[in-house]
Parts: structure tokens; sequence; C-alpha cells
């Protein structure tokens, strides 16, 4: 890796030539939520609606407390590691920025016994590169018949929370729908495709991974050495002030975690053994679906009532969790919210690091002042406040 | 008073029978006598349990073995092998002894609420105590849990009581609903009191789990690595059990119109029913909003569509400053019962009652979001009014035909009215609330009450000033309060150690 200071890219802004066209279309007729321009709505930055806007420094120190977290530690020898869930501040249609994008789906019952049943309704679904394109409808309409159906065995399952971490810039179709498509899986009757089940947000794509590592394997700049309280003298809050600066992302778990570990990495010297080793296209590979989806008492499990959506290739990149007739009702106006709130904070991202051994970390040839705290393990951040 | 004395009743109730010298504790003496007796008591029931115990029971009317030969029938009958077993391990309010709960198809919450098995108590050597059981199971034809209990006898066969009464003492509230529901005090991350491991660090659990426990050969069986969960997994479990409970409750308001139904339905808006307890996260600030704002402003508002750019109606966390080294960790604040809300939510979620109906009745006292007296004496005097025949008339005129989902709005007015100087007021503002902070501050004219008008939004906005505003030292007196309140009210509530109450 060849540190170098606030390279050009950035994860961000990154949308390749439609999203850039995009984007300056937003920035003159931007609609929050909605794939047509709504001059009612009051939110006019494309990177800024329904994200959180407070100082990077107050959202470094929470991120950090995430991170830190001894329920939820992200800093593990093998891999780091953040939930599904957006963070506080992260609301409507730009849910779904960790790496993971969720939605549901529900099979409603039919209106009466001369009906067919409706068809599958998938709510909350993201539609396009970024929040602008909206999501598929959100609110549940149930009629009172409907209603009477469902309470009739309120424990019964009659939806699914989907929550994928298939990268938006990996084409399907999965391994297990090639061919024939005799073993391709589906979900209340709706066959695993790309349209459906894999994220849209460009910034849940492996080349943003790739380019995060990238852009954070720089040296951030560092605190006062003098000042043992100087924030910019912890290892985490350093790299999530770095990656405020360049991506300004520092609202999100899995940006600032990636960064942190990137940039300990770059002060501690490390380079690939193999000089042909790129870390960020090893982190992010370009023949994986995505990152790893798991808990946190392992990176192969699943919460209760959750469970892996067979892609023929073991990715774990597909979950879909169970929803009852009772939760469908009570979070009929929401249920991407209810599945956020039911699941999310158990449903656990996962990115493989590089083996320890193909790594090696010389800290006395490192220029950073922080050298001298390196650990063997240097992308294992280590908690010192 | 009266809550003392029926707190020292129900703390009677869940005492455990090492504490209690009486032949008929924990209803014994109304154990089944034969198979025959057996047989009879659970006639018509159409639960698991009640079928693994037709093919079970001895003549005698006794079980043969332990826990384990139970959680095996009852598997077989509800088609859940043993190796879909997990088990959950909290400490209780008695000494912190350690209670182990049993189920089976562990891997689905809404399969493994149908049945639950809990060893209540540790024997003479501080050891889980394998045939004394307390167990439940959905009888979805009766739409209720049947409870059962076993205690052992002195031939080492289990002696068997159906629907035992003094399951209610904990099971059914301070208000005896009459029904059991599932209880786990803290419903949230950390579980402090709770086994957390694997996958999350186990709070206070460590800390005050008995070193004879840990080394007893009965907790090492029921605590074996593969079979042991966390309180993250049992956590889904039981809110799967509350909807059993939640829904079978709100279908009756299909029911003929029957008051004493309707004010059963109203009640959870106003009185509790069960407490939960939210903590901090290990030091870090991240706790529950619920500490502060009721869960059910954040759904309540959201429905009716206001303040969407608040962070609250999204969020059901909140963030106070990291604890510092001087400083406790903020643990077990009690807060709403997740039952209660339930209840309150279904009703609305069915258009029984409107969104705006159920956050005038949140917004009194508001800051008090559970162990309201204000709230629950309205909801007691406006029964006492309606069981005295204040609505006779109006309840008459809905036509015999009528159900409780029509009284509902009837009797809520009645109960949501206040006599101020002589007159009536209700407290049901057209297309408003009235947002009384504190019990204490009530008015005493209408037209100060008036002056507490706010509309929803503004409502929302002042609900995310609180949250704004929020510090570890108001929660922490808060916490303190609550507790020795619902202590007092409550046989379940949590043992906290560093909590003294006058």
């Amino acid at each position: 890796m060849h540190p170098h200071r606030y390279p050009l890219s950035n994860r961000r802004a990154r949308l390749g030539l439609g999203g850039v066209a995009l984007w300056l279309l937003a920035s003159t007729t931007l609609a929050c939520g909605s794939t047509e321009p709504d001059s009612s709505n009051e939110c006019t930055d494309l990177f800024k609606c329904d994200v959180p806007t407070q100082p990077d420094q107050e959202l470094c120190v929470a991120r950090r407390s995430d991170a830190f977290n001894q329920n939820q530690v992200a800093f593990q020898p093998d891999f780091l590691r953040w939930s599904c869930a957006d963070v506080n501040g992260v609301t409507n249609s730009d849910r779904g920025q960790e790496y993971c994008e969720y939605f549901a789906m529900v099979q409603l019952p039919a209106n009466s016994e001369a009906e067919p049943a409706p068809e599958v309704a998938i709510l909350g679904r993201n539609l396009g590169e970024d929040y602008s394109y909206g999501t598929t409808e959100e609110k549940l309409e149930i009629s009172y018949e409907q209603l009477v159906a469902l309470e009739q065995d309120e424990a019964a399952v009659v939806g699914q929370c989907i929550f994928s971490s298939w990268n938006s810039d990996i084409p399907g179709p999965i391994a297990a729908c090639a061919g024939d498509g005799a073993n391709c899986p589906s979900v209340l009757g709706v066959p695993v495709d790309d349209n459906i089940y894999r994220m849209k947000f460009y910034v849940n794509s492996a080349e943003a991974a790739q380019l995060l590592v990238q852009d954070c394997s720089v040296l951030p700049p560092g605190g006062d050495l003098e000042n043992a309280k100087d924030p910019l003298n912890d290892d985490f809050y350093r790299a999530c002030m770095l990656n405020g600066e360049i991506n300004q992302t520092s609202y999100r778990k899995s940006d600032t975690t990636v960064c942190a570990a990137s940039a300990r990495m770059t002060e501690c010297g490390c380079t690939a053994v193999d000089p042909d080793l790129n870390v960020g296209e090893y982190i992010s590979p370009w023949d994986r679906m995505g990152f790893p989806l798991g808990t946190w008492s392992s990176p192969s499990a699943l919460p209760a009532g959750c469970r892996f959506i067979d892609d023929g290739a073991g990715s774990q990149t597909l979950v879909s969790c169970d929803l009852s007739a009772a939760d469908v009702i009570m979070g009929a106006f929401d249920l991407k919210g209810l599945c956020m709130q039911k699941y999310a904070d158990n449903i656990v991202v996962h990115v493989p690091l590089p083996p320890a051994e193909a790594l090696r970390c010389d800290p006395q040839a490192s220029q950073s002042p922080y050298a001298s705290s390196c650990s063997a393990t240097p992308w294992v951040l280590e908690d010192h406040y | 008073m009266k809550g003392l004395a029926l707190a020292l009743l129900l703390a009677a109730a869940c005492t455990s029978p090492n504490d209690d010298v009486s032949d008929c504790s924990e209803d014994r003496c109304e154990a089944a006598q034969s198979r025959d007796d057996l047989l009879d008591q659970v006639s018509g029931f159409g639960d698991p349990i009640s079928a693994f115990l037709r093919d079970a029971v001895q003549e005698d009317g006794t079980l043969a073995g332990n826990y384990e030969q139970v959680l095996e029938g009852v598997g077989t009958q509800i088609g859940c092998e043993r190796n879909t077993e997990k088990s959950f391990v909290v400490l209780s309010n008695q000494a912190f002894h350690a209670k182990t709960i049993f189920n089976r198809c562990a891997d689905s919450p809404i399969d493994a609420s149908e049945f639950f098995l809990l060893l209540p108590t540790l024997n003479e050597d501080l050891d889980v105590e394998t045939s004394l059981i307390h167990m439940t199971a959905w009888d979805q034809d009766a739409q209720r849990y049947r409870r059962y209990a076993t205690f052992p006898g002195d031939d080492g066969t289990m002696h068997i009581n159906v629907e035992p009464s003094f399951c209610l003492g904990c099971h059914a509230g301070p208000r005896q609903l009459g029904t059991w529901q599932p209880l786990m005090n803290e419903m949230t991350n950390p579980w402090t009191q709770w086994n957390a491991a694997p996958g999350f660090v186990s709070h206070e659990f460590d800390d005050y789990l008995a070193e004879a426990t840990q080394g007893g050969a009965n907790y090492a069986e029921v605590s074996a690595e593969g079979l042991l969960d966390s309180a993250s997994n049992f956590e889904p479990i039981i809110r799967a059990g509350i909807d059993r409970v939640t829904g079978a409750r709100v279908q009756k308001r299909h029911d003929p119109a029957d008051i004493d139904e309707a004010l059963q339905l109203l009640q959870p808006l106003f009185c509790d029913e069960m407490v939960n307890y939210v903590s901090e996260i290990h030091g870090s600030g991240e706790i529950r909003s619920s500490a502060l704002i009721d869960d059910s402003f954040r759904e309540l508002l959201s429905a009716i569509g206001e303040g969407s750019e608040l962070g609250f109606l999204s969020e059901t966390t909140m963030q106070i400053a990291p604890q510092q080294d001087s400083e406790s960790n903020l643990t077990l604040v009690a807060v709403r019962g997740e039952s209660a809300l339930r209840a309150e939510l279904s009703l609305v979620t069915r258009q029984a009652l409107s969104p705006l109906q159920a956050l005038q009745v949140r917004s009194l006292d508001w800051t008090h979001p559970v162990a309201s007296d204000f709230r629950c004496e309205l909801f007691d005097a406006g029964a006492a009014r309606i069981r005295a025949g204040v609505l006779d008339g109006e309840v008459s005129a809905l036509g015999a035909d009528a159900t409780n989902l029509e009284l509902l709005p009837l009797l809520l007015s009645e109960v949501m009215s206040l006599e101020l100087d002589g007159e009536p007021l209700s407290l049901q503002p057209e297309g408003s609330v009235y947002l009384l902070d504190d019990a204490d501050l009530a008015p005493a004219s209408a037209m100060a009450w008036k002056e507490l008008e706010l509309s929803p939004a503004q409502l929302a906005t002042r609900l995310q000033s609180a949250i704004d505003d929020a510090s570890r030292d108001q929660l922490q007196r808060a916490r303190d309060v609550r507790a020795c309140q619902v202590a007092a009210l409550l046989p379940t509530a949590p043992l906290i150690p560093d909590l003294r109450c006058e």
C-alpha cells in the first residue's frame, strides 16, 4: 500500500457516469425518497437527506462507542464486523447504509374465498443507486377481511424480512439459479434474482469497499502528543475523522470501521508479503457476492427465526427472517422499520481480513508518531480508553 | 397500604417452596391424586403438555423421572427434537438464585413460544432442582396458555398440579388478569441479570451467580455447551409468546358487548399489567429511549404521520454521556411492560382505537411511563362510575347486537374525564392532546388544562427535546424512584443491589 494524503476518490462521490448525471440533476431538482423531483421536499442535498448531520466529532464518538461495545466489538483477528442496523438518524429511503440492505415481503390472504390471494407485497426495497430513487411502497394496506383472516392464527408466518449484502455491482444470477434454474431458491414464491434481492445503493458495492480501503490507507492527521486527552490520539477516532474528511460518512459503522483498520495498518507500516496482493481487492473481491452475514456469536450462524437463502455458493449474503401475522398487523405502516428493529441488530456483516502471515508490518519504518504502539495485529484496534 | 398488602400476598404466591414450611405451598394440596383425577382435570385441554400427561401419568397421578423426561415427552408432542432444545438462565430476585428455562424448536421463536419449561429453584446444595418444574403450553383452541407445576414426591416421582393458582401471582401481573402471560424482566440488550453468552458479554450475571451453583452437577447439565443460549435468543421467544396472548386478548373486541371485558381491553393503556427493565449497554451511554419516553409514543406518532423528521421516531435507543469512573452503570430502569404496549398497539392497528386516542392517554403524566398513579386511578375511577351505571343509557342505545368494539370509545370517553368544580372536563381535546408532565402539576381548572393542549406535531417536538436534554443523573434518579415503586407493586421486581427504598 502506498500512503498518500487525501486521495481524490471517495466512497461518497464515486457514482459512475450515470450517477454523476444523476447527481447533477439532483442538485438542481432533488426529491428526497421519490423518483420524481418534489419541490415541496426540503431535502436538497443528495448526500445529506435522512442521515445524521451532527459534526464529525460527535459522530466519531458515537461510532467509537459502537465499535468497542463489549457486546459487539468490531475488530476481530480474522474479520471486521458491524450489524446491519442503520445508525440513529438514518431514516426513510436512506436506510441500508452498512453494506446491508433490507426489506419485507408479505403474502396476505385473499379478501374472500372467491378471490385468489394477492401477489406477494415487497415493501421498502431500495429502487436505485441512492435514496433519491426511493423505495417500493413501505406501507402495507390490509383489508378488513384480510385482518380477520390473519387474526385466525397470529403465530402463522406470513412474511419474511430479507437482508442482503449482495454487492450492487456483482451481477447475477446466483450459482443456484444458473443453467436451467431448477435449484433456484425463492422466498414466498419469488425467485431470487438480482433485480429484487441484490443491493441497489452504489455505496454498497465491491468497488466502493475497495476504494474505501485505498482511501484510508494513508496516515491520518494526528493529535497533540503532549495532550493525552486529545481525542485524535485515539486510533479509531483519528481514522474516523479522516473518513469524515474524505467521504463525509463518519456516521456509518461500516466506513469508520474499515477506515480505522486500513489507516492503522498504514500507521504500522503494514504491506502485503506478496506484492501482487491488493488488500482492498482481497477484502472486497470481484469473485465474491458480498460480505458474509452472520451473528455476534458466530460468523456462520444467524439469530433465531432467520436462515440463509441458499445461493448455491455458500456466500451467506442473503438472509430471510420470519414475520408472523401479528408482526404484519402491528407493523403494517412500516414493515421495513420493523425488520430493522426486530432483526437487524443481530445480523452482522463480516469483512474477512487477509491472514496475518499475508501481511508484514514494520512500525519502525513508518512515519507515524503512533507507530510505537502498534501491536502484532494492528488492524485489531484496542480500546485504550 | 393496599398496594403493600397486595404485594405481600403476591410475594407469598411467588415464594420458592424452599422458603415455605406449609405442606400446601404452591397448591401442593391440589395435586392430582390419581390418573383418573388428572385426566379429569385436563379434560378438554388442547395443549401439548396435557397430551403428554395423558400418555405419561401413572396410576397414582404422578410422573416418573424429572425435567428431562418431560422435555422429551412434550417435545415429541410438538414435533421438536432434542437437538432443537436450548436453555436460558436468569438470576431471580430470590437471592439471585439461578432459574433455568427450556424451549424446544428454539431456532424458530414462534414455534418455541408454544412451550416453556422452567426449573425455578435450587436445592439445599444450591444446585438446580430438577424435579420441581413450572411449565406452560399454548392451547390453540382455547387461545390461552395452560400452566402446570410438578414437585418431587418422597418416592422420586413428580406430583402434578394442573393450572395452579400460584402462577398467576407473578404471571397475571399486579392487576391479576386471570390469564398466564410470558414474563421476561429484561427484554433488551444487555439483559443485565441474564446469561448473555454466547455472542454477548453477560453484564451482572457472572458477578452474582453463586459459586455453589456454578459448580453443581445439575447446573453443568442445564448449561452445557451447545445447550445454553443467550438471552438475546430468548427475547424473541418471549415476544412471540406475548403476541399469542395479545392476539387472543384483542379478539374479544368482537365479543358481545360486556362492560367488564371492554374495560379489560382498555386497562393496559392506563395501568401497569407487567413491568420491564432496560439498562445502559456496558457503560457506553446507549440505553433504550423507553427509559425516558414510552415506546408507544414512537409508534403512535408514526401512525399519525407526525414528526417523521425527528430522530426519536425511528430510533429505539438514546445516547447519554458515557459512564465515567465515578459514575454507576445505569441498570434496570423500569419501563412499561411489553405486554401492555403490544395490547395498546394491537387496538390501534386493528382500528379499535385511533392513534390519537392512545396518545391522549400516554400524554398524561408522561414523565412517568410506568407506575403512574394518575393514569391508573383515572381508569379505576372511570371504571367504577361505569359499573355503577353512568353509561347505561348509552350502552343500551347501542343495541342488542353491539360488540365490545362499539363499547370501547364510549368507555374510553368516560374514563378520560375529570370533574373540576362540578363540571366535567374531557381529557380528549379534539385533534390534540393535553401534555401533563407530572401528576403533581395537574391543573385544578379547565382553563389551566387548556394551556396544556398540544398538537401531535408539537408533542413530537417536545418529546424529541426531552430526549436531547436527557442526562445520566436524571435517568439515575428516575431509576431509583421507579424501582422502589415497582418493588412494592410486583413480586417479580428484580434485585437491585445498590437500591435503597424508604
